[in-house]
């Protein structure tokens, strides 16, 4: 039996009377499974019980059927199921472990070697069609709905005259869209792709991305047959791998030449270091250990002159109280691997439009949650560390005060809240958010819009294949989308905070500690984000904040005083190599 | 009349030439009982054709989204809000030559007021269209007005500086046309009483309110001539600080500012004076009122010119300096790598503001070059190109790499629709402008009159055997004619 | 009502402030006198007294601050108080810019209404023009008779004060609507022009 039931989409056919069909059986499928069951029951009685209890009750006299039913009834066996496989687990290697290795890591001959690998978000190429995945900005580069050649600072200066450790030469190369083409030849086969110039790469590797360039057999269908979103996107590197026999290598000897062309590749961030910011923190385990109370000394001080209620006491104006439930959210840096889970989390429950890659390419997108990467240690084998960034709900929103509307206002649980409805657009907040978190609707991307056809030709193809009569179903009916000219920005899952109220509510209970969890926290697989009630002393996110994790709370942007709901903890990393900010120093 | 009514003769006269008022009504009426010539007709067509485009570029926008232009989430603000500020500082002239002059009994002033409050009021017209079209949503722009509604008791957030902007740009633009339209009553008057044809009896007899000149409405607007200019006066100074506050009053490096309010005031006063200066130098010439709109007249702005144009370069430095003394890294780092360094993408900005604003203006100190017609042409468009990018490094060096590096912009320059709005107003301006000067006087008639005798050129003349009379018998004739 | 006026016209303010000093010394009445542009002193030399206009500039104005505080303060306390940005609910100093223009606003519209509703002034006001060069370059005094004066004693008395073109009219002292194209009057007042 199949539940959810949902009436059938359109003009389509249930799999199973398609089934039917081929039998040739003229019954429709619910009359057949129907006709089934209460033979089988023996009664219609017996099937509307079934139909309402959802299982069929050992004490029914069709015997038959109770074998059937046992393994459906019994849950618990299906989770069991989950298990590692004995012949994984009891797998092992029986090899020589360093040949092996020295196997993999040879340089595969000539000057300069290709690896080519998969991203995160497009895999082998099998979500080539998926305009999410396809805006997602890849961990490290940033870049959206292309692949590129990654290559080292190295041979960006000596092939393409690019030192992106001399300011001048860095500003330019990252403000502009347009990067470099390089020619790539490999096992006699040429491709030409544009290159973004990484730290960290190893200085003789180009890296490439699997599973872009994908296309149906006759290209200009592409878009008809396998998507709109995977129309025109990266160039197809599987022909530079190579096959022996038995297995394919991903890793080969390539030459590699500059071409005069240049190609736009849209990225969502462009600075790779935090230019000495205290924006994110790093210390070694060795310093943490030694001295936990470090990390966050300056702000200490400043804030022990206060004491406990340094918020009330340090201004002269009035403050406002908080009483019952006021949201905060804590992010560790060191355990966030920047998958950007949250991010595709967020997209899906928040209905975010995406909006290609045009409009990626001059900063208009659209996603709530991002993370930031910045390059720190040491410039010439940089560390990386990974900052989700989201709308911070500062109690002091600087956003909130140049409103000419009020249409963003906070509210008595701490929220930063937007009001759809009533903003008039004028961007002043956006500008006036430290932060960078708030989106604007530059276009219908959503089809929300008392104008008529004003997205063709406009919005890019993959956002209105988002649009379409089927596609629109996967948006969520809990959150609104929003017309073309409105802001928008994160709001900590409202929709489920009131949802988990209202059951609270309903079961005349206080809210339980971990009842809402927001899509990011939900999404996140190594738990690097706590979201809880910060008046109750003891939530977890409490507990992280005032104990835990005390020495490694710090708050992002803390001088300006916006008083934000969003606490970062340090990442603490156990190494002997220099961690902390790239200062400018270094660049000469 | 006393012979101290007359003005020494040690200082230029105001109006050239021998006049008498009848003259100067003939002078002045004269070009709007013509035909317009084929330049006018030139200079009118293209200018409706700008406008048309402008037309055009904000009709893109306001169908298909701010997505014409090339805002992103890091610039939110950009050729809009530069071109809104730009207008806006233009549009400080008129006011203040009207009002604060008026106050300080500047009597050179008459020449030049009325067309410089009509610029003013045109330029108001076309700053008030950025903000206007700026929004994502203008259809609902309205919400911004306070009023009761059936919303439930929604009211705008007077928090804003946004807010406080509407309240001054609209005040401002009625106060300067109440004050630029009681000036023109009894000129639109004396041009109604002269007409021959239907048309100018009727469309000067509607405009002229029915003015005849009575000695008591004449009283009563003195008095509010002088009231307005005594509430214009701080008004024009805090239509810009106001301005000045929607970058003031937030929290990013480059605009959170103290020194704002009157760094701003005196940018608009010079860009205002410049603009003016381009305005009347190309109108005296056309309309043939070198002899009202004087040598001496554009000199008097020259001087106003190079005050305001070192205020302006002070400014500069102060902030330059408060940025690096606060310690502030943000702060200073807006400065030294967004504008100072010359290499960074918008370092010709920073430059081209310094030359045009800070460098160019202070060869006014040259009286021969503060005299030259054609040089002050070609400086008062450098001046106010030199003010345009001075608004667009405030605007986009500031916020386009703020706080968060990883949050910094790509090279925002203007979509093709963006530009077309800013030439849609210069076409706005100039159809205005184009309209303005053929059908209305340009120059304040019954000032110029008012102070003919005695700053006029005939009149002074006159004044040879006083001043060189000794002045114990200048004393006795004084005391005779009180007497 | 139609009165009857002597009219005479002066090219010169020094000739005219004696002349007025004169009739108003032979106790002739003068209805006005209209000119091309403000003499300092005429207004005084005529008698008139002073204008309370800027009296009614200070009272607008003192209203708009009322209405501007007033309004703001209660609707950011009373009507809708909001936590915006966890500013206080009555930020004075943020109030400040708002109040003065609207100072400034109710202060130059209500004075501007003003003058036009005292000088009887609007589009499609028409009034009767003693001599269409007043706004040109003549200084038109108008003297209004009694049904015993002598027009020709007070024609010849102007002419010996200097002036010149000196007549006699018929006319309606006050306003009306009408188009100056045309010469029908749409609507009258009795009233008189000032």
């Amino acid at each position: 039996m199949l539940q959810p039931l949902i009436h059938p989409l359109f003009k389509t056919r249930q799999f199973e009377d398609s089934l039917l069909k081929l039998i040739g059986n003229p019954t429709p499928f619910i009359d057949y499974f129907r006709n089934l069951w209460v033979s089988k029951l023996g009664s219609v009685n017996g099937f509307d019980a079934f139909l309402q209890d959802g299982i069929i009750e050992k004490n029914i006299s069709a015997s038959s059927v109770i074998s059937e039913a046992k393994d459906t009834t019994n849950t618990s066996n299906r989770y069991q199921q989950a298990e590692p496989a004995t012949a994984l687990s009891g797998a092992s290697f029986i090899g020589n472990v360093a040949d092996a290795s020295q196997k993999i890591s040879a340089k595969k001959g000539g000057e300069t070697e290709l690896v080519l690998y998969e991203k995160v978000s497009i895999g082998n190429g099998s979500h080539g069609n998926n305009a999410w995945l396809h805006e997602l900005s890849d961990p490290i580069s940033r870049a959206t709905w292309d692949n590129y050649a990654m290559i080292s600072p190295q041979m960006g200066e000596s092939l393409f005259g690019i030192n992106i450790y001399d300011r001048r030469q860095s500003d330019a190369y990252e403000v502009n869209v347009d990067k470099p083409v390089m020619k790539v030849t490999a096992n006699g086969k040429t491709i030409e792709i544009p290159v973004l110039i990484i730290p960290g790469t190893h200085p003789n590797v180009i890296a490439i991305a699997l599973g872009y360039g994908r296309q149906s057999s006759q290209k200009e269908k592409t878009g008809e047959y396998i998507g709109r979103a995977a129309e025109n996107v990266g160039i197809n590197v599987y022909p530079l791998t190579t096959f022996d026999g038995t297995s394919i290598s991903y890793a080969s000897a390539v030459t590699v030449e500059k071409t005069s062309k240049q190609f736009p590749i849209a990225r969502t961030q462009l600075h790779n270091i935090t230019e000495g910011r205290p924006i994110v923190r790093e210390t070694t385990l060795k310093d943490f250990k030694t001295n936990p109370g470090k990390l966050n000394e300056e702000e200490r001080e400043e804030l022990e002159r206060y004491g406990e209620h340094f918020v009330p006491d340090a201004t002269m104006y009035p403050t406002y109280e908080y009483p019952g439930l006021k949201w905060g959210m804590s992010i560790d840096l060191n355990t966030c691997i920047g998958c950007s889970a949250c991010t595709i989390a967020c997209v899906a429950e928040n209905n975010i439009a995406i909006v290609g890659k045009k409009d990626v390419a001059r900063m208009q997108d659209m996603q709530w949650l991002r993370i930031d990467r910045y390059f720190t240690g040491n410039p010439e084998n940089p560390s990386v560390v990974f900052q989700p960034m989201l709308c911070q709900q500062c109690d002091n929103a600087p956003c909130e005060n140049v409103c000419p509307v009020a249409a963003t206002t906070h509210s008595s649980e701490g929220l930063n809240q937007m009001i759809y409805n009533r903003c008039i657009g004028t961007k002043y907040c956006a500008n006036n958010c430290p932060y960078k978190v708030r989106r604007f609707n530059w276009a219908d991307f959503r089809g929300a819009d008392a104008f008529p056809d004003n997205q063709r030709g406009i919005i890019s193809n993959a956002t209105a294949d988002l649009d379409d009569e089927l596609t629109r179903l996967v948006i969520n009916p809990d959150v609104t989308v929003r017309s073309r000219g409105v802001m928008e920005k994160c709001t900590f899952c409202i929709q489920r905070i009131q949802e988990g109220k209202l059951h609270a509510k309903i079961e005349n209970r206080p809210l339980k500690d971990l009842e809402v969890k927001t899509a990011c926290m939900q999404a996140c697989p190594t738990q690097a984000i706590m979201f809880g009630n910060v008046n109750d002393k003891t939530t977890r996110i409490s507990e992280l904040r005032l104990r835990e994790q005390k020495e490694r709370k710090y708050y992002v942007l803390e001088e300006l005083h916006v008083l934000s709901n969003v606490n970062y903890l340090v990442k603490v990393r156990n190494t002997d190599h220099e961690v902390g900010d790239i200062k400018e120093e270094h660049h000469s | 009349m006393s012979l101290l009514k007359y003005e020494s003769q040690l200082r230029e006269p105001l109006v050239d030439g021998d006049k008498n008022y009848h003259q100067t009504t003939e002078d002045i009426i004269g070009p709007i009982e013509t035909r317009p010539t084929m330049l006018w007709w030139i200079g009118f067509s293209l200018s409706l054709l700008l406008l048309a485009f402008g037309v055009y570029s904000v009709y893109r926008e306001v169908v298909y989204g701010i997505g014409q232009w090339n805002l992103n989430h890091t610039i939110g603000w950009g050729w809009d809000i530069t071109n809104f500020v730009w207008w806006i500082g233009i549009g400080h002239a008129g006011t203040l030559i009207s009002a604060i002059l008026l106050l300080f009994r500047q009597g050179w002033r008459t020449g030049v007021n009325r067309a410089a409050e009509a610029m003013t009021i045109f330029a108001v017209i076309c700053a008030g269209q950025f903000p206007i079209f700026h929004m994502g949503r203008v259809w609902v722009g309205f919400y911004v007005m306070p009023y009761p509604n059936s919303r439930g008791p929604l009211w705008p957030n007077f928090n804003s500086a946004l807010l406080w902007d509407v309240f001054a740009v609209s005040t401002y633009f009625t106060v300067s046309l109440l004050f630029w339209y009681s000036g023109l009553l009894p000129d639109l008057a004396t041009v109604r009483d002269r007409a021959k044809t239907k048309f100018r009896k009727m469309f000067y007899g509607l405009t002229s309110f029915g003015w005849t000149g009575s000695t008591k409405h004449w009283q009563r607007h003195e008095s509010l001539s002088l009231v307005l200019a005594g509430l214009a006066t701080p008004l024009v100074l805090s239509v810009h600080t106001i301005v000045s506050f929607d970058f003031a009053t937030s929290v990013i490096p480059g605009w959170h500012t103290t020194i704002f309010p009157p760094y701003f005031v005196a940018g608009a006063i010079f860009s205002g004076f410049a603009m003016v200066q381009s305005l009347l130098i190309v109108t005296r010439k056309v309309l043939h009122l070198e002899e009202y709109i004087t040598v001496g007249h554009i000199e008097a702005m020259n001087k106003v010119i190079v005050l305001t144009g070192s205020i302006v370069g002070c400014a500069y430095l102060t902030e330059l300096f408060v940025a690096w003394y606060s310690g502030n890294q943000y702060e200073w780092w807006a400065f030294r790598q967004n504008r100072v360094n010359l290499f960074s993408p918008y370092g010709w900005a920073y430059y081209g503001m310094m030359f045009c604003n800070v460098v160019s203006p202070q060869l006014f100190w040259s009286k021969k070059l503060r005299r030259n017609v054609t040089f002050t042409f070609f400086m008062s468009v450098l001046i106010n190109v030199g003010m345009w990018f001075e608004r667009f490094v405030i605007i986009v060096t500031s916020i386009y790499r703020d706080f968060l590096p990883s949050s910094w912009s790509t090279y925002y320059s203007p979509s093709i629709w963006e530009v077309g709005f800013f030439l849609g107003t210069f076409g706005l301006f100039f159809t205005c402008y184009f309209l303005f000067a053929k059908f209305f006087p340009v120059i304040a008639l019954a000032e110029i009159k008012a102070i003919l005798k005695t700053s006029g050129e005939n009149y002074k003349k006159k004044m040879t055997p006083v001043e060189k009379m000794d002045s114990e018998k200048f004393y006795i004739e004084e005391v005779e004619h009180a007497h | 009502m139609k009165k009857k006026f002597v009219v005479g016209s002066f090219d010169d303010e020094k000739v005219l402030f004696p002349a007025i000093k004169n009739v108003r010394r032979a106790g002739y009445k003068i209805h006005d006198v209209y000119t091309p542009f403000p003499i300092h002193g005429l207004d005084h030399a005529m008698g008139l007294r002073e204008t309370s206009l800027h009296t009614v500039g200070f009272i607008f104005g003192i209203t708009g601050t009322a209405i501007a505080v007033g309004g703001m303060g209660w609707i950011f306390t009373v009507d809708w108080p909001l936590n915006i940005g966890g500013k206080p609910h009555f930020p004075l100093p943020a109030f400040i810019p708002i109040t003065f223009e609207l100072t400034v606003l109710l202060s130059a519209v209500g004075m501007m209404m003003t003058f036009c509703w005292l000088c009887k002034m609007m589009p499609g006001v028409k009034k009767h023009h003693f001599n269409l060069r007043s706004t040109d370059d003549l200084m038109t005094m108008v003297i209004e008779c009694t049904p015993k004066s002598n027009t020709a004693e007070i024609e010849s008395f102007l002419q010996n004060n200097g002036a010149i073109d000196i007549n006699v009219q018929e006319a309606e002292p006050g306003w009306w609507f009408g188009r100056y194209d045309r010469e029908q009057k749409l609507y009258q007042t009795e009233e008189v022009g000032y």
